[in-house]
């Protein structure tokens, strides 16, 4: 045996060790650890995109508050600050100049660019016909617009290519400025460079945001009322976290501080708590540690999550501590209560396993931090606690928690089988229940308000930047490839489009045609002899003058050589982003997106779309592949959850090797767990994934008390100390996941009100269904 | 184009005894204009373009409904509609999509529009501060000439020239940057 101060170095070296992990170890906050660890191509998409796609990188802002003029002038203001901050890829406010390169690109490319061009389009009817049309917009009222381009575009290639980008509702312009309807708000969209799943860079590129504001604002000084409003997937991402982190410090120090003044109560001795709480330190240290090991990086929920898993071994000094007698030695309690810690810890490690198989690396962390967390806490407990402890150390733990439930066992006891008949009651109205058992609809986990949610739609609505839902998604090998998939898939859509099936649709090589596309437009100008002669038969009987069209013929005549407009031409312009919100390289190659606009029948367009004879095309629906990820979650987790919980009846059975004994702490465990789903059912009317989890938590921490309440008798303290233990050790669980239970976040709310409800149920229904017996030897 | 349209029509009708109550100025005349509620006139325009050898003619009917509400209706040699409601402008031609701008959208027409519902309320600064004008002749035939200030403007309009006979608008001449000119003559219908 190595003696008390060699067992003391080695728990410093352990954690010494374990610290030396930590410091190496990244911690990450992308929350793509919770998706899926294998997904099919569609669920690839979304991933994609929600991770770093244009829309995860989306910002809308707005100010309002002001006068008209005032907003103009702080709108200019934060464009150009945000514009020289280079956080932004693209900063928007409405300002023309922004557009500049854009109609550039396209007037220098547009016979390059437009569907327009085939032999036919040059010929002198085709030509007769075309000015025949710039006659009529001449003498409308749009002529004053048009008259100064149809010498070098009497085709209007320029006119198509314009109304194409424009399909998107834009914005009003004041002033060179984006304006809401009523001229209340000047409206901003501006793109984050940092990808989606980069929340600290997106969280600086609000932070430059919220400058560029406070510097605008300060130049108008008049401008008291001014506010800025910032929506978009950044901003909730962002929000999200912080508010969770928020919830989690705020209730959790709460939590700690009531821990700690009940333990301080029981104890009288500040001494004792700091040691009550060394096991749980330790168990965090190392399972922060060991995830670190395992996984590369540690994921910021599985910290925030962990440690309230395994809350549990707050727990293993309580039992310790209380149940040892005044005068008596830890290491005789220990001896006494080792083999039922040491199962009670097996079950909850055994539950808790299932989660390692998840296909979700976040659970798979969880499941190991919670594993090690608990291992090492118990074994902390069970060596170095003690060895802690001075000789003789005077135990003043208190007894008096016991007595209300022990009052409350006797009256109890002549019915205690309610136990059984409540957990069958339970199971009977949880088989009555109509409706769903499990949310299935992702925005029912969403932390945002309706009120945000309200105020991002309204604001997409105003600066036409609408949420697209429906997809194509076609995959290639390369770039090229997936352009020229998404000029075969657009000829296909245009009869859609046509038929009203679709309001409109966008496609990546509508801004980048594939090569051959190009190559063949450009075969397609005629030579300059050809051009001329077919201009001047379509000039003959129309007013138009014959020298007017020779920028024209001049255009013709350079774009019949220059060369094919690639992607690093897009550079820096707003379609060159328009363009990679549809071009994606992936790790299978590329893929191109068309977003659909106004489907209203989704089934039918499916139907068409699996006509189109194109192998791998997918018709993606952002929100049913949103819903679809969550019922594979859910599927799996309650998988794992009835894996866990089989596992736990094996052991115990195993274990305890008798029949009675098995059955005085499996019923009441189970009964927990069913009044408690029973209840959560009635008064919410269904279960999120969260209370699953809940759950699961329960079977953990309650067996513990059931397996305290089902050991003989003559094993150990008298029965009051063991009550009092126990009942200590469920206050402070029922306290930390109680408090949970007040949060705002589905994850926290959910999670703790199962927890705290489940836990006080077990103690009820194990107290009860073992009091008769706490004479008899089982 | 839209500009000559709203003055043209707002000039319409114009009660006598305003101007005659008064000295000829500028004043007088938007005091007057500021008292018209509705309004109908015809027009025949002849457009003058650089690109075309011959000058092109069209005709049609105009109406005015105060405030904001202005519709100019082409009948000849093609059917098409403008219509100027607050700030959204309309065009709706035959065989083309209907075209719907923000007039906020140009903000040198967007600048005039505010110019001109200033005259309409009788803000004469708010005009002077978007054009430079003269007035010549008199009350029985008189020229205002109206020159853009708004750079943005200047680039699609460079002069406007106004002619009228006591309270009744003859004719509205409109120059563009590109030397195109587009002339409308208004001819009143009492009612």
């Amino acid at each position: 045996m190595i003696g008390r101060r060699g067992i003391i170095v080695l728990w410093i070296i352990g954690l010494a060790l374990s610290g030396a992990v930590i410091v190496n170890t990244r911690f990450s906050t992308d929350m793509s650890a919770f998706l899926p660890r294998s997904p099919s191509p569609a669920e690839r998409v979304l991933v994609d995109q929600l991770r770093e796609g244009v829309a995860s990188r989306l910002l809308l802002l707005a100010i309002e508050g002001a006068a008209p003029d005032d907003l103009g002038a702080m709108s200019r203001s934060m464009a150009d600050q945000l514009r020289a901050s280079g956080a932004f890829g693209i900063v928007n406010n409405g300002d023309p100049s922004a557009f500049e390169r854009d109609r550039d690109l396209l007037w220098r490319n547009r016979y390059l660019l437009s569907p327009a061009v085939t032999p036919e389009h040059f010929t002198g009817a085709a030509l007769h016909e075309a000015l025949e049309g710039d006659l009529r917009l001449l003498n409308s009222d749009l002529g004053m617009l048009v008259s100064q381009i149809i010498p070098a575009d009497p085709t209007g290639e320029m006119r198509q290519l314009l109304a194409r980008i424009g399909t998107e509702a834009q914005p009003e312009t004041s002033d060179g400025v984006w304006m809401s309807p009523d001229h209340h708000r000047a409206l901003l969209m501006v793109q984050t460079l940092a990808p989606g799943f980069d929340l600290g860079g997106q969280d600086q590129a609000l932070d430059r945001i919220e400058m560029a504001f406070r510097t605008a604002r300060g130049a108008v000084p008049e401008a008291t009322e001014v506010r800025l409003i910032e929506t978009g997937p950044p901003v909730f991402a962002v929000r999200t976290r912080d508010r969770m982190k928020q919830d989690v410090r705020r209730l959790s120090a709460i939590a700690s501080l009531l821990v700690a003044a009940i333990l301080l109560l029981a104890y009288r001795s500040a001494r004792m708590l700091v040691l009550a709480m060394l096991p749980v330190l330790t168990g965090v240290i190392a399972g922060v540690a060991m995830v670190g090991l395992g996984f590369g990086f540690v994921h910021g929920i599985t910290l925030g999550f962990g440690v309230t898993l395994i809350g549990e071994a707050v727990d293993y000094a309580i039992y310790l501590f209380t149940q040892t007698e005044r005068g008596s030695e830890p290491a005789t309690t220990l001896k006494m209560i080792w083999p039922t810690l040491r199962l009670g810890m097996l079950t909850s490690v055994c539950g808790f396993s299932a989660m390692l198989f998840s296909s979700f690396v976040g659970f798979a962390q969880l499941g190991l931090f919670t594993i090690v967390g608990l291992v090492v806490a118990l074994a902390m407990t069970r060596w170095v606690l003690p060895a802690l402890l001075p000789p003789r150390f005077p135990f003043r733990g208190s007894t008096y928690f016991a007595s209300p439930l022990l009052v409350f066992t006797r009256v109890m006891s002549p019915i205690r089988i309610a136990v059984p008949a409540l957990g069958v009651l339970a199971c009977v109205a949880i088989g009555l229940h109509t409706g769903p058992y499990w949310e299935e609809q992702i925005d029912s986990m969403s932390p945002l308000s309706l009120a945000e949610r309200t105020l991002d739609e309204q604001l997409r609505r105003e600066t036409g930047a609408p949420d697209v839902r429906y997809f194509l998604v076609a995959t290639a090998s390369d770039r090229d490839q997936a352009l020229a998939a998404s000029e075969r898939i657009a000829r296909h859509l245009d009869p859609l489009v046509a038929a009203g099936k679709l309001a409109g649709f966008d496609f990546p090589a509508a801004w980048l045609p594939s090569m051959a596309t190009q190559k063949m437009r450009q075969a397609a100008l005629p030579p300059p002899d050809t051009l001329s002669a077919a201009l001047a038969s379509a000039i003959a009987g129309t007013p138009f003058r014959e020298d007017v069209f020779k920028p024209f013929l001049a255009d013709i005549a350079t774009a019949a050589h220059q060369p094919m407009l690639r992607r690093q031409d897009l550079d820096n312009t707003n379609l060159g982003l328009r363009l990679d919100s549809m071009l994606l390289s992936a790790s299978h190659g590329w893929v191109a997106l068309l977003p659909l606009r106004g489907v209203t029948n989704p089934s039918a367009v499916s139907a068409a779309v699996a006509g189109f004879n194109e192998p791998g095309l997918l018709f993606l629906d952002l929100r049913t592949e949103s819903d679809h990820l969550l019922g594979a979650y859910l599927h799996e987790a309650l998988t794992l959850s009835v894996v866990g919980a089989m596992a736990v009846l094996v052991l115990l059975a195993i274990s305890l090797r008798s029949t009675r004994r098995f059955v005085a702490v499996s019923v009441p465990l189970a009964a927990a767990v069913a009044c408690t789903a029973a209840l959560l059912l009635t008064i919410s009317h269904v279960l999120s994934i969260f209370n699953l989890f809940g759950l699961l938590l329960v079977v953990a921490v309650g067996s513990n008390y059931c397996l305290f309440f089902a050991r003989p008798a003559s094993a150990g303290s008298p029965r009051h100390r063991v009550v009092a233990s126990i009942v200590l050790a469920n206050l402070c669980t029922v306290i930390g996941f109680g408090l949970l239970s007040f949060s705002r976040f589905p994850v926290l709310h959910g999670i703790g009100e199962t927890v705290s409800c489940g836990a006080f149920l077990c103690l009820l229904f194990a107290a009860v269904t073992n009091e008769s017996d706490k004479e008899a030897e089982i | 184009m839209v500009v000559a349209l709203l003055l043209a029509v707002v000039s319409i009708a114009q009660p006598l005894h305003v101007m005659a109550a008064g000295a000829w100025d500028l004043r007088a005349l938007m005091a007057a204009m500021s008292q018209i509620r509705s309004s109908t006139a015809s027009f025949t325009e002849t457009r003058y373009f650089h690109l075309l050898n011959q000058a092109q003619k069209s005709s049609g009917s105009l109406v005015y409904i105060a405030p904001g509400h202005l519709q100019k209706d082409t009948v000849t040699p093609v059917r098409s509609r403008m219509t100027i409601d607050g700030e959204r402008l309309t065009v709706e031609l035959q065989g083309e999509p209907t075209r719907e701008i923000s007039l906020r959208d140009y903000s040198g027409i967007g600048g005039l529009i505010d110019g001109l519902r200033a005259t309409l309320a009788g803000d004469l600064a708010t005009l002077t501060r978007n054009f430079a004008f003269r007035l010549d002749g008199d009350v029985n035939r008189w020229t205002l000439s109206l020159t853009p200030i708004d750079p943005n403007l200047r680039k699609l309009v460079t002069a406007m020239r106004i002619t009228g006979e006591q309270t009744t608008i003859t004719d509205v001449e409109t120059t563009q940057s590109d030397g195109d000119r587009i002339d409308m003559a208004v001819s009143h219908e009492q009612k």
